[in-house]
């Protein structure tokens, strides 16, 4: 009877002649030893629940964000336009110490949207411009140039601020952070020119003759 | 008649009978025996066969791949340019791709809610303190014969399967997620498989 009523009597015409004749429990001993190296494990998206009373089977699945460190910075149009400001004073404000408001800006009339989003930490922005030293230069040597100290930036927020335009560049301004070392601001900053001197009529600037500013945002 | 020329063979008929009954029990097939089957002219006897099928109470349920495998992992990985400046970021994996999943409830347990846990309390987290909330992953549709649940840090409301009729639910869906994008996490690895709370449990729970 213990044979005829075996669990595994279909599979032993497959197995070994000693095992035909080992106990019950022995066998399924060996049976349980075969699934636990065999088995996967058990990490299944798909469960199965039965019986009585409330069923609850779970499936699980796994979320990973990865962030990079970056530093996303934009002064004026936000693509690879480069935005030419222009003030163009009138002959009867040329020099009369009224600064004057200009036209190029993406923002509308000479004011530039400007933003920084960084995750990097301190984020400093620093002025440099392509005149050498000398200024905005008029088209002939001999019509001079203007100091781009006769350029004003007015930021609309304090916590955006913008550096200082000199002939050699600029003082740097630090943007405050969000929340360290994660920043993200955004702002405008209006030039304007502070006309307080009288140039020879000319053009001046343009990134032909030392009219391009570079700004640089840096991470520590 | 010599009767005892077949009383061996019918008592043998009768023997492998009884033993077909106590190997099929679910298969019940009638075999009749006895002398009344033998003789001249028409013979008819009957063999009926019983059917029996036995359904258990049930709830299958599957998001992403079926069963036996690595669990699915759902990665977002927005670049420089794209890091808070909104507009929802799919991603990729999951067994339906690009950060979709298959999702299938059977059951005959009648209503059936899915409620989505995990085990943080802030959200995903980089393994230090810094944390993105679940609520920047989204999973589409919201609606449907399957809904998903809102993601939420530490467990979402309950959404309700539709039921086919009855008792009986049997719907297949797609799940799609999303990375909202709306803030400016410090840089890092948020989550994983099973590590930095980035595992998310869906519960089916039936009626009682």
């Amino acid at each position: 009877m213990h044979q005829l009523f075996h669990p595994l009597i279909p599979l032993m015409p497959l197995m070994p002649v000693r095992l035909k004749y080992c106990s019950i429990s022995t066998l399924l001993l060996i049976v349980l030893i075969g699934l636990l190296f065999t088995a996967q494990p058990l990490r299944a998206e798909q469960t199965i629940a039965a019986g009585a009373g409330a069923l609850n089977t779970n499936a699980r699945l796994n979320f990973r964000v990865v962030m990079p460190r970056f530093l996303r910075f934009r002064v004026g149009t936000a693509n690879a336009t480069i935005n030419l400001i222009s003030f163009a004073p009138t002959a009867t404000q040329v020099g009369d110490n009224i600064s004057i408001t200009g036209a190029g800006g993406d923002a509308g009339g000479s004011v530039v949207n400007v933003g920084v989003w960084s995750n990097a930490g301190q984020i400093i922005i620093t002025p440099t411009n392509n005149s050498a030293g000398l200024g905005l230069r008029g088209i002939a040597v001999a019509d001079g140039a203007v100091n781009y100290n006769q350029i004003i930036t007015t930021p609309s927020s304090a916590l955006l601020p913008a550096p200082t335009l000199s002939n050699a560049g600029g003082v740097a301004a630090s943007v405050t952070p969000s929340s360290l070392p994660v920043t993200l601001r955004v702002a405008t900053w209006a030039y304007s020119f502070a006309n307080t001197t009288v140039p020879a009529a000319s053009t001046f600037g343009t990134n032909a003759r030392g009219g391009r500013v570079t700004y640089t945002a840096s991470s520590p | 008649m010599n009767i005892a020329k077949y009383a061996i063979p019918a008592a043998l008929a009768a023997i492998v009978g009884g033993s077909v009954l106590v190997f099929s029990p679910t298969a019940q097939a009638e075999q009749a025996a006895g002398v009344s089957i033998i003789g001249p002219g028409v013979l008819t006897r009957a063999a009926r066969v019983d059917f029996q099928i036995i359904i258990p109470r049930f709830l299958r349920f599957r998001v992403g791949v079926a069963n036996l495998v690595p669990n699915d992992l759902i990665e977002f990985a927005p670049t420089a340019d794209q890091i808070g400046v909104g507009g929802a970021l799919a991603g990729t994996g999951g067994d339906a791709t690009g950060g979709a999943v298959t999702v299938e409830v059977r059951s005959n347990a009648g209503q059936i809610n899915i409620v989505a846990t995990n085990a943080g309390a802030a959200g995903i987290n980089d393994g230090g303190f810094n944390v993105i909330s679940y609520a920047e992953i989204t999973t589409s549709p919201i609606g449907g014969v399957i809904p998903a649940p809102v993601l939420a840090n530490a467990a979402s409301a309950a959404a309700p399967v539709t039921l086919n009729s009855g008792l009986v639910t049997n719907q297949n869906a797609v799940w799609t997620y999303a990375y909202a994008n709306t803030t400016i996490p410090e840089a890092g690895t948020y989550g994983g498989i099973n590590t930095r709370n980035g595992r998310v449990t869906y519960t089916a729970t039936s009626a009682p």
